[in-house]
């Protein structure tokens, strides 16, 4: 019996090995089936009314009138109060419509949002800057940017330029459409400043940081890379990789890439380095969530926990999780609300009450074992670990093609 | 010598620190506006 049954061991565990592949490429085709009927139900239900709006932005108007694609303002007597127009840029968690009003002498009467994907939260910082106070009787003529004639919102930086060239847009847009003085073209130099010269190489040292010959070098580099990245990726610039990124990504939210060239080193950096080759420059590298919590494991040797059915399980929980803010983020067209990850209390000490007791509940946790947000919540590591799935399915098809093709 | 039942608490608070983040996670997005 035994002398039969052992050499069958080694087929029946390749066996198992196989129905668990399988099964687990039939997962992620459901997945990407239901992200792209998630798509498609968001599509069908985008886009808003803008007319019922016009009169906050026109406050003196007694009727509105649509020519186009402006909105013309008339007092009780058939004069002209002013013209409105939308104007959309990309913020953080997708397009940002601001609906700007202009007096017919060339003054911002008001400006609003119209739509927005932005991180709830957001814009109660804008709020309590009154941000958008600053337009109220600002000369089209003046720049209207950021760090030139309008104070920024720290810690929303994405948002506020998303704000600022929406506003842009649409005035511009009366001043040729309804004013007929065209505004003279905005130089749009590429920017590529500080966060993005340090991503790039903290992306590098995650790219080329495994070839480090002795492990002790190896530890320093790591950990030089991942403290860097948690003062500057996180507490300086609030910019870490998030789900949003994903949802923005697949919805085609893409950013200009004049002043927003560190988007698409960070999302382009990690998704066709695990895509490329397989490895995640990322994650164990320079995410600043993860670096905050291997520090609080230092501090009590936290170690790595890792139960075999149990974890097999609970990952399993994370990729659920990671649909579902997929699903949500894709069908409602809303980047910012599908982000679960507690980054904003962190690092720009914004979040809601939730969460608040998130970090709380990870910040203990990771006091007991290594990295447990990582582990079993961030939506990133299942997004990668999709994309390498999907790199392998698809060359090994293509090599059974290519040795099916040589024998036929 | 492992102890099967310190391991036993383990899991269980490892399951029990998954289920509550879940939990708070779905509250948050519930109460979005």
């Amino acid at each position: 019996m035994d002398q039969a049954g052992a050499p069958q061991l080694p087929r029946v565990a390749a066996r198992s090995t196989r129905t668990r592949a399988t099964r687990r490429r039939r997962l992620a085709g459901a997945a990407l089936i239901l992200a792209g009927a998630a798509w498609f139900y968001g599509y069908l239900r985008s886009g808003a009314d803008i007319l019922p709006l016009v009169g906050a932005v026109l406050p003196h108007a007694a009727s509105i009138e649509r020519r186009g694609d402006i909105f013309a303002g008339r007092a009780s007597d058939g004069s002209i109060v002013g013209y409105a127009a939308v104007g959309s840029a990309p913020g953080y968690g997708g397009p940002i419509e601001m609906l700007v009003g202009v007096s017919p002498s060339g003054t911002v009467t008001a400006a609003r949002v119209v739509t927005e994907g932005e991180t709830p939260g957001f814009f109660r910082l804008f709020a309590a800057r009154d941000f958008f106070g600053q337009y109220g009787g600002a000369p089209i003529t003046r720049p209207l940017q950021l760090g030139r004639d309008l104070d920024g919102v720290s810690g929303a930086t994405l948002s506020a330029e998303g704000i600022a060239e929406g506003v842009r847009r649409a005035v511009r847009l009366v001043a040729h459409e309804a004013l007929g003085t065209p505004l003279p073209e905005e130089p749009r130099p590429v920017r590529f400043g500080v966060p993005e010269i340090v991503l790039s190489l903290l992306l590098l040292v995650g790219f080329a940081g495994h070839r480090v010959a002795t492990a002790k070098a190896r530890h320093a580099l790591r950990w030089g890379s991942m403290l860097t990245g948690m003062i500057v990726i996180g507490f300086i610039y609030t910019a870490p990789l998030t789900i949003a990124h994903v949802v923005a990504l697949a919805c085609g939210y893409w950013p200009d890439w004049h002043n927003n060239l560190y988007w698409y080193l960070l999302v382009g950096g990690v998704f066709l380095g695990a895509a490329w080759q397989v490895r995640n420059p990322y994650c164990s590298w320079c995410c600043p969530f993860g670096a905050f919590q291997e520090c609080l494991g230092r501090l009590t040797n936290a170690p790595t926990y890792r139960p075999a059915p149990l974890h097999n399980a609970l990952k399993w929980v994370q990729r659920g999780l990671a649909l579902v803010a997929v699903l949500l983020g894709v069908a409602m067209r809303r980047p910012g609300i599908a982000t679960y990850e507690p980054y904003q209390a962190l690092f720009s000490l914004q979040g809601t009450g939730f969460q608040w007791t998130l970090l709380v509940v990870i910040s203990l946790a990771s006091l007991l074992v290594r990295r447990p947000f990582c582990s079993y919540l961030c939506p990133i590591d299942p997004v990668v670990d999709l994309i390498g799935e999907s790199r392998r399915y698809i060359k090994e098809t293509w090599r059974s093609w290519r040795t099916h093709a040589a024998n036929s | 010598m492992a102890n099967p039942r310190g391991e036993l608490v383990k899991q269980a608070l490892l399951v029990g620190f998954v289920a509550v983040c879940v939990l708070l996670v779905a509250l948050n997005w519930i109460t979005t506006p």
